[in-house]
């Protein structure tokens, strides 16, 4: 069958493609209300691998240990993947997770020290989830589940404005 | 990624050192590397003997008169420069013993308030600042999800919200906190 012989990297594509129709804020909804300084929003998506398997947390992964604990029962946080960038508004792109997945970011806007952020999760060609979400300056949303390696992993999904981003470290991609 | 390559990183991500690509790898091997694997238990076992030796000691630490000596220093501020100035001459104004003219007065108490302006620490910003409460509250405005079901739970304390996919390929309800049900969405 024709869509049988798709490749992945097509595949990919076609869903990046989705996304973006999707993700694309929709007619007057779209900037109404939301602002779009010029200096963007700076990113961060941390990638954690949590199991049962020995016990220890991450140094890293210090500012959420307290959600972590309250959030979770497993027994070692560590981090596996983390990606900063500073992204332009109203422009997806994505960041490449374990596993085959990745994520569909799409900045909208900002209102009220709020970070409205589309996000999409797909895994191989399978769209998990879709949401977009409003998200505190500076805070951080969590996204988990999906299996990995006896455990399961957790993305934490960060945004702060620009005018009070830190200097850029270097960015790490899978 | 060989066991050489990976045998000198382990303590290094253990204690979370390298770099996320790295980390990434070292993960990776581990995972299927039994030797690796074993070896980073090792390391997990010396940490927790540690941890718990460590933990036993400090358990037999006084700290009970800690917070008492810290909390008024949290609040203590550099005097402002009036006081300062009125300070330095109640302090020296008696062992001159004369009533110099109140201008030479005023500008011994200016070049003294400059050079203890230069030399002041700097006042301590409040501790509300410091401690600032970590504050995630984030909140969905719109939801589209092919799995299973979906959950939504906030921690408390950070107002942290987590998104949990739980389908047959991905997770399940279990792997939750069961205290953090109690503030499902």
């Amino acid at each position: 069958m024709g869509f049988a012989r798709v490749t992945h990297g097509a595949a990919r594509v076609l869903l990046v493609v989705m996304a973006s129709l999707v993700l694309a804020p929709s007619g007057s909804d779209a900037g109404d209300s939301l602002a779009t300084p010029e200096d963007g929003v700076e990113v961060r998506i941390d990638t954690v691998w949590a199991s049962n398997a020995g016990k220890a947390f991450d140094p890293a992964l210090a500012p959420l240990k307290r959600p972590f604990h309250g959030l979770f029962p497993y027994s070692s946080y560590r981090l596996i993947q983390g990606e900063r960038r500073v992204m332009p508004w109203k422009r997806e792109e994505q960041f490449l997770l374990p596993g085959g997945r990745y994520l569909v970011i799409l900045p909208r806007g900002v209102q009220d020290d709020r970070v409205s952020l589309g996000v999409m999760l797909i895994q191989g060609s399978r769209p998990l989830v879709n949401t977009i979400l409003t998200l505190k300056n500076r805070g951080v949303f969590l996204v988990g589940g999906p299996r990995y390696n006896d455990g399961v992993l957790i993305i934490a999904i960060g945004a702060r404005m620009r005018q009070q981003a830190l200097p850029l470290q270097t960015s790490v991609g899978p | 990624m060989t066991c050489r390559e990976t045998r000198p990183l382990l303590p290094l991500f253990f204690d979370g050192e390298l770099e996320a690509r790295q980390m990434r790898a070292v993960a990776l091997h581990s995972t299927r590397c039994t030797a690796c694997e074993e070896e980073l238990r090792e390391l997990e076992h010396l940490q927790e003997a540690i941890a718990s030796h460590v933990s036993a000691q400090v358990d037999e630490v006084d700290l009970s008169q800690m917070w008492a000596g810290i909390a008024p220093r949290l609040t203590q501020r550099a005097p402002s420069l009036p006081a300062r100035v009125r300070a330095w001459w109640a302090e020296h104004r008696p062992s001159w013993g004369i009533r110099g003219p109140a201008f030479a007065a005023a500008a011994a108490a200016a070049v003294f308030a400059v050079v203890a302006i230069q030399r002041s620490p700097d006042v301590a910003p409040p501790p509300a600042a410091r401690l600032a409460k970590i504050d995630n509250s984030a909140k969905l405005d719109s939801m589209q999800s092919s799995v299973d079901s979906v959950a939504l739970v906030t921690e408390a304390e950070t107002n942290t919200t987590l998104l949990w996919i739980m389908d047959d390929a991905s997770g399940s309800v279990e792997h939750v906190s069961d205290d953090a049900w109690d503030s499902l969405e």
